[in-house]
């Protein structure tokens, strides 16, 4: 951690605004992204971010040093955002189920990853939502399946296959994105010429 | 694009490896930023001033085993008042026995015992709802019925006591008692 990292986050327990202020405006756009990822209104993500932040302050005193601070910062608003996605769970995860049965796969995926940010946040909304919780925690949050569990009250073995199913998901609709940005991709050579 | 597959979650065995693809949502979603909301920074700051200004949830906890411990203690101070009046009441055929001034004072005791906790009802939230149930009336109408129980003590004992000497005889044998009505009958009939 940085010296001045250390010093704005000392002035902060000592609740002096500005070094709180300094703080919000150094880290608010990744922790509402972080927020962001996790709902479909940029309302609530909102809400998750204010919710986060204010967590932020109150326990700040609670922050260790060897520890990382845009990683507990992280935890805090992925925690948040779960309290809200169970808060505002109106279906089970079976409906999800069924709905992605019914959607057909393509596994033609890019064997190139070259996609933009505005494709993937496109494909990832396009996941059933428990897929999308599932897939974010454990891929791009690092929660083991244990934790993911235990963060939406479902079985381990649930997490796991909500995990497999998104994946297969996530693979199908940025393959079919890469094949309409790019029609002659996964041609074999001697058909595209 | 070069794929980093060293920073990525490890998977579990038989799990498919992860793809490209797959490194590349990884890696570009957590690096994303997003500018929040105008109104933002000022609802976060709105919101820690408001908790600023009211005691923390720790804060309150002595408080509220304080008003716990209080409502408790009052409760029981109400069922053991509530008792005295029946326990006095009892033994309402021996009150003949009871001074006038005795039982006057042990009235206005109990009277200012009932009104007592009113003082203190800022200080436990329990109180002042166990008052707005039972509001000063009832004090007042425990008072009312103890000076009327009071009233009849004096009539009664003011009384003559030679009646009640007449009578214990012809209690404790009733038999006799028949008797002598029928010798007195008798004896007008002559």
């Amino acid at each position: 951690m940085d010296q001045a990292l250390k010093d704005l986050l000392e002035r902060c327990k000592a609740d002096d605004r500005s070094a709180q202020t300094a703080l919000y405006r150094r880290f608010a756009s990744k922790v509402f992204a972080t927020a962001l990822r996790y709902t479909d209104s940029r309302d609530e993500a909102a809400d998750i971010a204010q919710e986060s932040w204010v967590k932020v302050f109150r326990h700040l005193a609670k922050f260790k040093e060897f520890n990382s601070f845009e990683g507990w910062v992280r935890r805090i608003t992925v925690n948040t955002a779960i309290t809200h996605y169970r808060r505002n769970l109106k279906h089970r995860y079976h409906d999800d189920v069924t709905e992605t049965l019914s959607t057909p796969l393509d596994l033609a995926a890019s064997k190139q990853a070259d996609f933009t940010m505005s494709e993937i946040q496109t494909a990832m909304a396009a996941l059933p939502k428990g897929y999308r919780t599932v897939v974010q925690l454990y891929l791009v949050d690092g929660y083991s399946h244990k934790e993911i569990a235990e963060m939406l009250g479902v079985d381990v073995n649930t997490s796991k296959s909500q995990l497999s199913r998104g994946r297969k998901q996530l693979q199908a609709f940025l393959g079919a994105m890469s094949r309409r940005a790019n029609p002659m991709k996964d041609l074999p050579d001697a058909e595209k010429k | 694009m070069k794929v980093q597959f060293e920073n990525m979650p490890p998977l579990s065995p038989g799990e498919t490896p992860w793809a490209d693809h797959e490194v590349q949502v990884h890696s570009m979603l957590n690096a994303a930023e997003d500018t929040p909301p105008e109104g933002l920074e000022a609802r976060i700051w709105e919101t820690l001033d408001a908790e600023g200004t009211l005691p923390s949830a720790s804060n309150r906890a002595p408080w509220i085993a304080a008003a716990v411990t209080g409502g408790l203690l009052l409760g029981a101070f109400w069922m053991g008042s509530e008792d005295t009046p029946h326990k006095s009441a009892l033994p309402a055929p021996s009150a003949v026995q009871v001074e006038a001034d005795r039982a006057s004072k042990l009235a206005e005791e109990e009277a200012s015992e009932l009104v007592l906790p009113q003082d203190g009802k800022e200080a436990f939230e329990p109180v002042a709802i166990q008052q707005t149930q039972s509001p000063a009336p009832q004090a007042e109408e425990v008072i009312e019925h103890r000076e009327l129980e009071v009233l009849k003590g004096l009539e009664s004992k003011a009384i003559p006591a030679q009646s009640n000497v007449n009578r214990t005889p012809i209690q404790t044998t009733p038999a006799q008692g028949d008797t002598v009505r029928l010798t007195g009958t008798l004896k007008l009939k002559q």
